[in-house]
């Protein structure tokens, strides 16, 4: 309760900026939130396709190892030798037979476990390790795992819930939306590092009526209005929602920003031009406690990872995808539209630029507290005037950080 | 195969390109970076990793000189972001080929560092990487038909806003 005693009576209707900005909140966070019972996004099973085949990643800012081991089995270690620390695996992927610590070649098996100690017995029965120690007690320090439909999520609590039952109903079949069971195919990564707190980027995507109002570029093409046919949905405990929301493409004179001089067409609409996929909505945003993004917006397939770097800024990594039985028309639809997002992107730029204006705002005033009027409650809605999944959020962050 | 004398011409010329590219991007004129392609061209960033993993997302992919303009005009219209300096470094521009710059073209390849300066922050190292670019005549000026710029690092600091 101590840490983060000045929240407002408000309740989460008001944020303070304490929570963004200060280091032992940010400590807190990462041994009840990241180190606690989540489900922590750290990859798709189809980048460690083959036995011993791994990705580095990161648990909050604990990295891991996402490892095949040899009967096929999906597991995740701290990326951290037992012995004295180093890091057992340097490369961000790749494949191996062991792990082997560079600095005295302790080697640990797919499994996790210690296989092999350099002189062990020493040399001509001098030196070697004490006979009190025992390997079978040194292993790879290992997380729980769950899968669904090709997503791999980790978990360093042994008593979290099954990860269909920890997102509910309404976010799994969202979830399930996307990640129907069929192959999912990798086609590139983008990675760049925000000036704001990890917690800034989640909110950015529980706040449904930002769009219209910062995003230029989705208001000139219609893709993301104020008006458009909208459902929010919130879980149970407020920790995870989802934004869906239906494009009409059409221009709209009332919603049409400032900036916009002249008429805007695009010359060439290819980098919009969506093709239905899902039944309804245009585009569906989950957000999964604590900090995955799960994007569909038209054709535009992601897990976008928000890893926690210091308070002041988060590691944004989207993982773009599409289906192997995917036509070449349409996995082109999927890399002409990705020119909307990223480091690069004519809608995310947006984000990235409010983002750090409202970390240094926070900063320059750590007595403050950010707003959240807009709308009633913690839950669903079927418009976009609301920031109720943002509420929910915090609802669920003060049980679990208080 | 061109003479000697040809060939100097020619990679001054394509020097020429790539300094005039620069300095216009540096000078924030992005309405102008359009013109520096063919119509039927390619434009891509992407990174390393991307690249060695055979992977085709890029950060920046325009096909056509129509979605160069789109983006030119977005970043101009649409698109909000602080205000920021750029300063745009190409060396070891080298000819891979020498003949075709009036007909497929040449093939060209350099490196680049882009630095950036926003608000009363230092100046910081915004990308490096290098580039792989195809070049052509068009009437009495030569364009890229072709410009793909690798960057080096998996992690971009912020955002890309304007164009390498």
């Amino acid at each position: 309760m101590s840490l983060i005693a000045q929240w407002p009576s408000e309740g989460s209707r008001r944020v303070p900026a304490q929570v963004y900005i200060d280091s032992s909140i940010y400590a807190r966070e990462q041994e009840r939130i990241f180190r606690g019972r989540s489900w922590n996004y750290v990859g798709l099973a189809t980048e460690v396709a083959a036995s011993g085949d791994f990705l580095q990643t990161y648990v909050g800012e604990i990295p891991v190892i996402l490892v095949r081991d040899r009967a096929g089995r999906l597991r995740v270690f701290v990326n951290r030798c037992t012995h004295r620390n180093a890091q057992i695996c340097r490369e961000e992927r790749g494949h191996v037979k062991v792990f082997t610590c560079p600095y005295h070649q302790w080697s640990f098996t797919l499994e996790g476990r210690l296989a092999g100690i350099p002189f062990r017995r020493g040399i001509d029965g001098k030196g070697g390790m004490s006979a009190c120690f025992a390997p079978e007690q040194h292993g790879l320090e290992e997380l729980n795992v769950a899968q669904r439909n090709g997503a791999v999520f980790a978990s360093f609590a042994s008593d979290v819930e099954p990860l269909e039952q920890y997102l509910g109903p309404a976010i799994l079949s969202y979830f399930d939306r996307v990640c129907d069971g069929r192959a999912l195919r990798v086609i590139g990564t983008m990675r760049h590092r925000v000036h704001a707190n990890w917690k800034l980027q989640i909110e950015n995507l529980k706040d449904p009526f930002h769009a219209a109002l910062l995003h230029s570029f989705f208001v000139t093409f219609g893709i993301w209005r104020s008006d458009q046919e909208t459902e929010i949905k919130v879980d149970g405990h407020g920790r995870h929602s989802v934004l869906v929301s239906t494009a009409s493409f059409r221009q709209n004179t009332a919603d049409k920003p400032a900036t916009t001089r002249a008429e805007f067409r695009l010359k060439d609409s290819r980098i919009i031009d969506h093709e239905r996929e899902y039944e309804h909505g245009t585009g569906a945003i989950l957000t999964v406690w604590p900090n995955l993004i799960v994007l569909q917006q038209l054709n535009c397939l992601a897990m976008r990872h928000v890893r926690p770097d210091g308070p002041d800024a988060c590691i944004k990594t989207w993982t773009f995808f599409g289906y192997e039985s995917d036509t070449p028309q349409m996995l082109a639809r999927r890399l002409l539209q990705a020119n909307m997002l990223g480091p690069s992107g004519l809608v995310t730029i947006d984000d990235n630029e409010v983002l750090a204006i409202a970390q240094a705002g926070a900063r320059g005033a750590p007595a403050s507290a950010a707003v959240l009027e807009t709308g009633e409650g913690t839950g669903d809605a079927d418009h976009m005037l609301t920031e109720s999944a943002i509420r929910g959020f915090y609802k669920y962050y003060r049980t679990i950080m208080e | 195969m061109p003479a000697q004398s040809e060939l100097y011409q020619l990679a001054a010329d394509v020097e020429l390109l790539f300094t005039t590219y620069c300095e216009t991007l540096d000078d924030a004129a992005i309405e102008r970076w359009p013109d520096f392609f063919a119509s039927e061209s390619r434009y891509r960033i992407t990174t390393r990793d991307n690249l060695e993993r055979n992977l085709p997302l890029s950060l920046v992919l325009c096909e056509g000189v129509g979605m160069l303009r789109d983006r030119a005009r977005a970043l101009q219209e649409t698109v909000m972001y602080r205000r920021r300096f750029q300063r745009r470094l190409m060396s070891g521009i080298r000819l891979e080929t020498a003949d075709g710059i009036d007909g497929s073209g040449v093939k060209v390849r350099a490196s680049f560092l882009v630095c950036e300066s926003m608000g009363d922050g230092p100046t910081q190292l915004l990308v490096s990487g290098r580039s792989q670019d195809i070049v052509v005549r068009e009437g009495d000026s030569l364009k890229f038909k072709q410009r793909l710029c690798v960057i080096d690092s998996t992690v971009i600091p912020d955002s890309l806003v304007f164009p390498l």
